[in-house]
């Protein structure tokens, strides 16, 4: 199970933080951004991209090491 | 690393705190300062009210630290300070201080450019704006 957060417009979108997803059962590697439309319809026209343990990726290659997914909506700061 | 955060808006008191600080640091001979604050921009005929922020704070933090290293390499600064809320900041309120000093002018002048577009393009910062009827629309940088 990896823990996998959301935010911002994202998080309204799912309406919830955060959960655990299980990726053990699935064929290697994964394209993130299919996986989480496929998951979550709702997101296919909403922009956001996804880091692994805090870096950007658009694949996960294994579950090894993993602590943290997170899809993040476009920045906003300042 | 540096504690960038700051629940709600940042008061004038605080900035101007932190510029008598610098008083005793007399290498200083030029200070430029930015900052941000909420527009009452108006979007589809509603006003805005506050932004409320909230960012993925560890990596934020990480960003504005390679942020900070990166423009102390590029420009000779002798000091920088970065400020961002989180959580609501009204409109008309500070939500982001942006601080450096170098011995000349041109190091700050540039430095502190360089920094606010940093800033905005690359901290994962999220802000929700919220109109007069409690309605809101994602802010996004453009």
């Amino acid at each position: 199970m990896i823990k996998t957060r959301y935010f911002g417009m994202i998080a309204e979108k799912l309406q919830m933080q955060e959960e655990e997803i299980d990726f053990s059962a699935l064929t290697f590697p994964i394209e993130l951004k299919a996986f989480f439309v496929s998951r979550y319809p709702q997101l296919e026209k909403a922009p956001f991209v996804i880091a692994v343990n805090q870096v950007v990726a658009t694949e996960l290659t294994s579950i090894e090491k993993i602590n943290e997914i997170v899809l993040l909506p476009p920045f906003a700061g300042g | 690393m540096k504690k960038i955060f700051h629940e709600g808006p940042i008061s004038p008191q605080f900035i101007a705190d932190s510029i008598a600080k610098h008083q005793t640091k007399t290498s200083i001979g030029a200070h430029q300062i930015f900052l941000g604050q909420v527009r009452a921009d108006e979007i589809d005929g509603k006003t805005v009210s506050a932004i409320e922020y909230s960012a993925h704070e560890e990596m934020a933090e990480i960003a504005f630290h390679v942020i900070r290293e990166a423009t102390f390499e590029a420009f000779p600064l002798t000091c920088m300070h970065i400020h961002h809320s989180l959580g609501e900041v009204k409109a008309g309120e500070i939500c982001l201080f942006v601080f450096v000093s170098s011995e000349h002018r041109e190091a700050s002048n540039k430095a502190i450019v360089h920094l606010v577009e940093e800033i905005k393009a690359k901290a994962p910062i999220f802000g929700k704006e919220i109109f007069v009827d409690g309605s809101h629309v994602w802010k996004e940088n453009k």
